[in-house]
């Protein structure tokens, strides 16, 4: 059956027919309803009022009891039951409107002012100026086209200055793309960018380029290389699998090395080179690392951190008190992974500490929405920082419809966790704290199960979130033992209710409760009597269209003994950015409701155990916009 | 906003008119040597500022060009903040070292971490580009700097100590004054 396409999409290079993917971040789901599905249309909107009116009869009075599990059907699902999955799919395109579209649109995440963009390039520390760039499509809101290099600057991470395109598509060797690539700063304060060009036949190779006017603090010129490129997929390597090379770290020999992610065969590998000018490079043998069944390796990144300090570490730093972390995107599944262990310099080796949790099999920087993240040094401030991509989750022709796609996470610091040893922290860097405005403090309110309580804290898609949970001591002992293994992703979500959990709080939720975003954490007393705690966001009764993504996303999450349970969250319109003691657990979300929007966005705290009663302490910040916009040095400020 | 009561804002118009007159006629003078003449340049220049006296005095105690315009006068007032801003910074420093209150020295801390760029990169940056006519950039610069000026600020406003006396107080109205006359280079 073919699928009509939105006149909207005729000018990019969208399929001809649409099937809406369950899984990833884009669902490409374009159809307009068809005139006859009007009807069906009509009969849910009834049978949506009906559980409207059926859910506002349960809520009243301050605290509200969540209604009980056998009304938590998803909302799709319960009215349109009769309606086959087929059919269901050709409702597609939820009507949306330009006041729900617009109001998507963060206020303090980095964005450029529209289209497309995708992986955080190059960013550096360099006179004063924080520099950004991103992968960016010129010419619409979809990937594709020729993919080229945005610019934006910064004094603190946060309020940015778009500047313009650093690097366009128009040499040979990257006419098809000038793809995602890494600064060096040499000691004497020379700004070096290698980055990967996708050829005027595909060929994925490695380029240099340097500012135009070092004295420039703006480094808005750049040069390419006259020589370029600087090094071609080595023998046994494809064509298309040689890209993303990281930023350069000296070697006891007084080198310069790199390391560029591919594969061979199901093997995700990580590739060795060494240069001196940066121009000429010899590959070095072996490989930096493998792990076999990750397939291909993308934006891999490799640095070290201290096991003694709270401080980053340059990325040539090596020695005692200093471990490493390989970090790679896996194509296949679209996640960022990371793995911590030693790097042996002579052998040219990296040795993860727990090979069952090695690269790609193990730990995520993000278990949402997060991918070709990339970190860097900031020598100001003496800290590693991380850039992740949070592209959009829900479909195609809204992206194209509203004109833009993908938004940047607010800048990380990443440490190593002293208390574990076994995990990084991450943490939104300090900046972002400038942008709170007034806020709500609530003490010690109790939380009993099966209930949802309302803050009144104002307008609720701007906040900055800091909340501390616990669980009365009596359900947790009382509480049976039991070998289940609770995995966010396959579970009921917030609607599924165990002794000790889910509880937490909804986000972007509506007065009744039609859309809300449960961030919670999920208690098990485990068989040997240890709790074991997880930490999810809830993306499936985010919205009450159908064509966004509706996962549960989310992990296992260490907490120590005596800590609280304790979470921070950043709301900005469509993005949800959550972060579990201390950013040990992250997860960074999109959600696109149609009700819990502007002033009708509200804040709860809930409670869907069935046993233990919870009590939570929180701070509650308005967060002000950042006012990203581009550089204009003819007009006053 | 409270509604601004009738007299209050047909006086304002007044002010608004007068100065309106005023400053196209004093711009339209050629470039007047200092302390020559009535309406000499540092006068002109400090009355369109919010700190008259502030700036008057600097202006009246360097030595200038013989022919002073603008531009020059601007990067005279970019350089006294950060001969000002370096002299607070190694004051903080100074006062860091000295104290034994934890807390204290975390403010302090954070108003080193602000003044840093600003004595780094900021200010040399701003007095760069008034000298290239770079009046934009300059601007950018001076609105970076009061940014940071003022986060330092912040730490101490409302606490019973005040470490850094006048000193913070000082090189803000300092930056508020180079702030008007950047925009009057702006306006052309």
């Amino acid at each position: 059956m073919v699928i009509p396409i939105p006149s909207s999409a005729s000018d990019s290079e969208l399929p001809c027919s649409y099937i809406p993917v369950a899984d990833g971040p884009h669902s490409h789901s374009g159809a307009e309803p068809r005139p006859r599905l009007k009807k069906g249309v009509f009969v849910i909107s009834c049978g949506l009022l009906l559980l409207f009116l059926s859910l506002f009869a349960f809520f009243n009075g301050q605290t509200q009891t969540l209604p009980n599990v056998s009304t938590w059907q998803p909302l799709s699902r319960g009215v349109s039951s009769g309606v086959s999955e087929k059919s269901t799919s050709l409702l597609n395109a939820y009507p949306w409107n330009n006041t729900m579209l617009s109001w998507q649109r963060t206020a303090y995440h980095f964005q450029p002012q529209n289209n497309w963009m995708n992986d955080p390039n190059g960013p550096l520390y360099y006179r004063g100026w924080y520099h950004f760039f991103y992968q960016y499509n010129p010419k619409g809101a979809v990937w594709g086209d020729v993919i080229v290099w945005g610019h934006a600057v910064s004094r603190d991470l946060i309020h940015w200055l778009h500047l313009p395109l650093a690097m366009v598509a128009d040499q040979w060797y990257d006419k098809n793309g000038v793809w995602t690539g890494s600064a060096t700063i040499l000691p004497d304060g020379q700004v070096i960018m290698l980055y990967t060009g996708s050829t005027n036949e595909s060929v994925q190779v490695q380029n240099l380029a340097y500012p135009a006017d070092p004295s420039d603090p703006l480094l808005v010129d750049w040069i390419k290389y006259p020589s370029n490129p600087v090094l071609f997929p080595p023998p046994g390597i494809g064509a298309k699998d040689f890209r993303d090379p990281t930023t350069a770290w000296l070697t006891s020999q007084g080198k310069w090395r790199i390391t560029i992610g591919s594969k061979l065969n199901k093997t995700g590998i990580a590739l060795v080179y060494d240069t001196i000018d940066f121009k000429t490079y010899e590959r070095v043998e072996g490989l930096l690392h493998a792990v076999p069944g990750t397939g291909m390796w993308e934006c891999v990144d490799f640095f070290p951190v201290s096991n003694k300090s709270e401080s980053g570490l340059d990325t040539s730093i090596n020695g005692e008190n200093v471990k490493h972390v390989v970090k790679v995107s896996l194509d296949d599944d679209r996640h960022d992974y990371y793995a911590l262990g030693s790097y042996d310099e002579k052998n040219v080796k990296f040795t993860p500490d727990d090979s069952k949790n090695d690269v790609g099999i193990g730990l995520r920087y993000d278990y949402g929405i997060f991918y070709a993240s990339k970190t860097f040094y900031d020598q100001s401030k003496g800290r590693r920082v991380l850039w992740g991509w949070i592209g959009e989750s829900d479909s195609e022709y809204a992206d194209v419809a509203k004109g833009w796609a993908s938004v940047q996470g607010i800048p990380r610091t990443v440490t190593l966790d002293q208390k574990t040893g076994s995990n990084l922290l991450q943490w939104p860097v300090a900046e972002v704290e400038s942008l709170r405005l007034r806020s709500d403090e609530f003490e010690n309110l109790t939380v009993k199960p099966g209930s949802a309580v309302p803050l009144e804290i104002g307008t609720a898609a701007q906040l900055d979130i800091v909340a501390e949970f616990e669980i009365d001591k009596e359900a947790l002992e009382k509480t049976v033992e039991s070998n289940m293994e609770y995995k966010c992703s396959t579970s009921g979500g917030a609607a599924e209710r165990g002794a000790l959990g889910p509880f937490g709080l909804l986000v972007l939720a509506d007065d009744d409760l039609s859309e809300y975003t449960p961030t919670y954490f999920y208690v098990v007393k485990g068989s040997d009597g240890h709790l074991k705690t997880f930490f999810c966001s809830d993306q499936s009764r985010s919205s009450l269209a159908n064509d966004v993504g509706k996962k549960i996303f989310g992990s296992f999450v260490p907490v120590l003994k005596d800590e609280k349970l304790s979470v921070r969250i950043l709301v900005d319109h469509s993005i949800v950015e959550s972060f579990a003691q201390g950013g040990r657990t992250c997860v960074t979300s999109r959600v696109y409701p149609t009700r819990a929007i502007y002033g009708a966005a509200r804040l709860f705290l809930f409670n869907n155990a069935t046993e233990g009663t919870v009590t939570a302490s929180l701070k509650v910040w308005q967060m002000n916009s950042a006012f990203i916009r581009p550089y204009h040095p003819d007009q006053r400020n | 906003m409270r509604r601004i009561p009738n007299l209050v804002s047909s006086f304002a118009l007044h002010i608004i008119l007068l100065a309106s007159t005023c400053i196209p006629f004093t711009l339209s003078q050629p470039s007047v040597p200092w302390k020559e003449g009535n309406g000499d340049l540092a006068d002109q220049i400090c009355k369109k500022t919010p700190f008259y006296d502030l700036c008057s005095s600097i202006l009246h105690s360097n030595p200038l060009s013989p022919k002073p315009d603008l531009k020059g006068v601007a990067l005279l007032m970019v350089n006294n903040i950060l001969a000002n801003a370096s002299d607070t910074l190694s004051y903080i420093e100074g006062l860091i070292k000295s104290t034994s209150d934890r807390e204290l020295e975390q403010a302090l801390a954070f108003c080193a971490e602000s003044y840093i760029p600003l004595v780094k990169y900021i200010l040399p940056q701003a007095a760069d580009a008034i000298s290239q006519g770079r009046f934009g950039f300059a601007s950018y610069c001076i609105s970076d700097a009061l940014k940071e000026i003022n986060s330092c600020n912040k730490k101490f406003s409302g606490a019973s100590q005040a470490p850094l006396g006048d000193r913070n107080d000082i090189v803000q109205k300092l930056v508020d004054v180079a702030s008007a006359i950047i925009k009057l280079l702006l306006k052309g």
